[in-house]
């Protein structure tokens, strides 16, 4: 399972530069990605994260800080959350 | 409209907020910290920043942006709004202003290292729960709670938890669809979600249909729509703050009729997602989103004009009451003078003048809004606290008053401070509150605004300021005044009472230039004092500087224009009313009180009559000399006239106020009365001798 490690903040410029890593991730199999040090979270990655789930329905989000937390609950998607299929 | 035009717009609006957010935190002080209060704060703050990023002030946005984490800690509840908080915001939105003022003029922006200290110190502190109570749905299901939380998330239509259409019996619903141009520029469409949540806004339904398998996404593009029940106590203004800057960048609907906005794909492919009708924005809703229509309509009710615009129309108007003048004066050749058509179009030409005139005018608010800090500074600066209290502050006034007040004004109020108002101790000594109060008023009265400028403080010391006088020359030692006399001997130029000059109020230049600048206003300005209990400066001020009522009187060949704020009464003497003073002199007894009747003759020279039995008598009242009975050969008219500079197109000549054109096309000086009537003598002799 590949880990993936979200920046501290995850404003448009960093989604940009993790889209393609996460990209070859989701093709190469099951994907872990670790929210703990997220402060800040912007609408790009949200985007980023529902469209990697919606691709690869077994990723999972873990470890979310409470910045990230707050950040999903505003826009309604605490589902992303979730364990992920067949995790 | 060009850029400068809209930077102006939007330092215009900066004024606007920041006497927005200083009349919360007055609020505040005085006691009101209820969430609308603390919302207007907020944003009025909010606004700011919005154009700060627009226009590019970094340093005013940067500080906006703090002052605002702060403020929507205090609107979250986060923060407690103390006494202490209220008075370094006060410190903080004074510091706001620099930094408007700086960006305004291109000046650096101020040093604001120790209040962003203050202000974090402050954000530091209470931050127990860093997420604000009204943030998200309020009820995040609890985490284990995985199957209901994989069903939201395949579900079409991103149905969110928390929805319960009970619940928000009484909300409205927005729906906002952020496209490409939303994430840039620093603009994060997440916060503007906080934004909604912080006031009391939950999202009820999160539009992912459009989001794309990850190969195909676009970074750049917006996929997500939302829909967020607002609580009816939220209006649709403080929403649409949220957005002010947004622009195109997102789109909104509101009410439960609408659905949340179409994705805008570049490639017509994609249409197909761009109609979605989430389930959220179709639940059935009460009527209650009613009112955010009802306010978006009252929202257009004004617009801006450019002062120079409004200028032209009122120039204008003058010349058409001149234009007026010269056909009335033509039909009167005609013996028309009474036709009904000329009295209609009398009763009209007025109503325009008045109508243009009201453009220009303003509530004094604006100048008083200012005095709160002034008080902060002072107290900084001499220790005194100083409580205000403002009444009046819609009554109206010409903009070119008001903007030429604010100097006057705010010597006056240092004045009151540093001199007037005693320090803590003394006044407790005085058996009076520690706090000093000053007090403003404003009201209109027959035709003039008065404007009155009260302390409690220690009254003006007669004494003092006669021996002060005495010693700087200005009165010979035996002289004998009366106490008001005495009082007006501090608009001499060169006077200053206080034991040491302070660096408040000046060096004894302050108040004959406070009276000139009054005076050059057509205004004037009295003293009421009170030894030990307080003193009032009262001003009398024209409602507008354009166009004035006056008496047109004849004097030999020539008509002069008296104003009409001057005149008293007019008469035609008895023999037995006059009485001879010295050897040229003639005073008139008016009911038991002599006045000087002086004669108006010296400004047209020429012949006039010279016989007050003959001529007529015009009593007019002063500012400074009380009243006096100006000599003309007889009273013509009494009408409006339209004020034209002397200084601007001529040169200023002593005696003349300007010059009007009347309705024969005639150029008619207007009588400065005040000055008449001071260089006819020494005020002394002047004064009604009873």
């Amino acid at each position: 399972m590949t880990t993936i490690e979200l920046p501290t903040h995850c404003d448009r410029k960093a989604t940009a530069a993790l889209l393609p890593e996460l990209l070859d991730a989701v093709d190469a199999g099951p994907v872990r990605i670790d929210g703990a040090k997220v402060e800040r979270m912007g609408m790009a990655m949200l985007q980023v994260l529902l469209a990697a789930r919606r691709s690869a329905p077994a990723l999972k989000l873990a470890d979310p800080s409470g910045a990230m937390r707050e950040a999903l609950s505003l826009a309604g998607q605490q589902s992303l959350l979730d364990e992920g299929e067949g995790a | 409209m060009n850029s400068d035009d809209i930077q102006n717009i939007f330092f215009v609006e900066c004024d606007e907020s920041l006497e927005a957010a200083e009349a919360g935190l007055d609020a505040c002080k005085a006691g009101t910290q209820d969430g609308e209060t603390i919302n207007a704060i907020f944003r009025a703050v909010h606004s700011i920043k919005g154009g700060a990023g627009a226009f590019g002030y970094a340093a005013l946005q940067a500080y906006t942006h703090c002052f605002e984490t702060l403020l929507a800690q205090v609107r979250a509840g986060t923060t407690a709004l103390t006494p202490d908080l209220v008075d370094m915001l006060l410190l903080a939105l004074d510091c706001l202003r620099d930094h408007v003022d700086a960006a305004r003029s291109g000046s650096p922006a101020p040093d604001d290292t120790a209040i962003i200290a203050r202000m974090e110190e402050a954000l530091a502190e209470p931050q127990a729960d860093p997420s604000p109570p009204a943030a998200g749905s309020g009820q995040a299901a609890p985490e284990d709670d995985l199957d209901a939380m994989l069903d939201d998330l395949l579900a079409p239509r991103g149905e969110v938890e928390g929805a319960d259409p009970a619940d928000t019996a009484s909300d409205w619903q927005l729906h906002l669809r952020p496209h490409a141009g939303a994430m840039e520029n620093g603009s994060e469409p997440l916060l503007w979600l906080r934004e909604l949540a912080a006031l009391g806004g939950t999202c009820i339904a999160c539009d992912t249909s459009a989001i794309p398998p990850l190969a195909e996404l676009d970074i750049e593009q917006g996929y997500l729509g939302w829909t967020f029940a607002m609580p009816s106590q939220v209006s649709r203004e403080q929403v649409d703050d949220i957005f002010d800057f947004v622009g195109e960048d997102c789109s909104l609907a509101y009410g439960t009729g609408e659905a949340i906005p179409p994705v805008r794909l570049p490639e017509p492919a994609r249409e197909q997602a761009g109609n979605p009708a989430p389930a959220g924005a179709e639940e059935p809703s009460p009527p209650a989103n009613e009112p955010p229509a009802t306010r978006s309509a009252a929202a257009t009710q004004s617009i801006r004009v450019d002062l120079a615009k409004l200028d032209k129309l009122i120039d204008g108007v003058g010349e058409l009451v001149i234009a007026q003048a010269m056909l009335a004066q033509r039909l009167s050749n005609d013996g028309l003078a009474h036709i009904e058509e000329l009295a209609m179009l009398d009763g009209l030409v007025r109503d325009i003048q008045e109508h243009a005139m009201a453009f220009r005018a303003q509530p004094i608010g604006s100048v008083f809004s200012r005095v709160p800090r002034l008080l902060r500074e002072l107290a900084g600066t001499t220790g005194k606290h100083v409580k205000l209290e403002v009444s009046g502050e819609t009554t109206e006034l010409d903009k070119t008053v008001i903007e030429r007040l604010s100097e006057p004004l705010t010597h006056l109020i240092r004045n009151a401070v540093d001199h007037g108002i005693e320090d803590a101790a003394q006044r407790q000594a005085a058996g009076k509150n520690p706090e000093g109060t000053l007090s403003l008023s404003a009201e209109q009265k027959a035709g003039r605004i008065v404007i009155r400028i009260a302390d409690d403080g220690r009254g003006i010391d007669a004494d003092k300021v006669l021996a002060k006088a005495v010693a700087n020359g200005l009165v010979a030692p035996d002289t004998r005044l009366s106490t008001d006399e005495i009082n007006d001997l501090i608009f001499a130029p060169g006077f200053s009472t206080a034991e040491q000059v302070s660096s408040v109020s000046g060096r004894g230049v302050g108040m004959d230039v406070v009276r000139q600048n009054v005076k050059e206003l057509g205004g004037r300005i009295s003293i009421e004092s009170e030894p030990g209990k307080g003193t009032a400066f009262v001003l009398a001020l024209p409602l507008t500087l354009a166009i004035s009522d006056g008496m047109i009187v004849q004097v030999g060949d020539q008509s002069l224009v008296v104003p009409l704020a001057h005149v008293v009464e007019s008469l035609r003497p008895q023999p037995g009313d006059l009485k001879g003073m010295g050897a040229k002199r003639l005073m008139l007894n008016v009911r038991g009180r002599f006045v000087p009747i002086l004669p108006l003759s010296g400004i047209t020279g020429g012949s006039a009559v010279d016989d007050p039995c003959r001529g007529v008598l015009v009593i007019v009242d002063t500012e400074r000399c009380g009243q006096a009975a100006l000599l003309v050969d007889a009273i013509s008219d009494q009408r409006q006239f339209v004020i034209k500079s002397l200084d601007t197109h001529y040169r200023s000549v002593e005696g003349v106020a300007g010059a009007t054109i009347l309705g024969n096309g005639r150029v008619a000086l207007i009588v400065d009365v005040d000055q008449i009537v001071q260089s006819a003598g020494a005020a002394s002799s002047l004064q009604a001798a009873a």
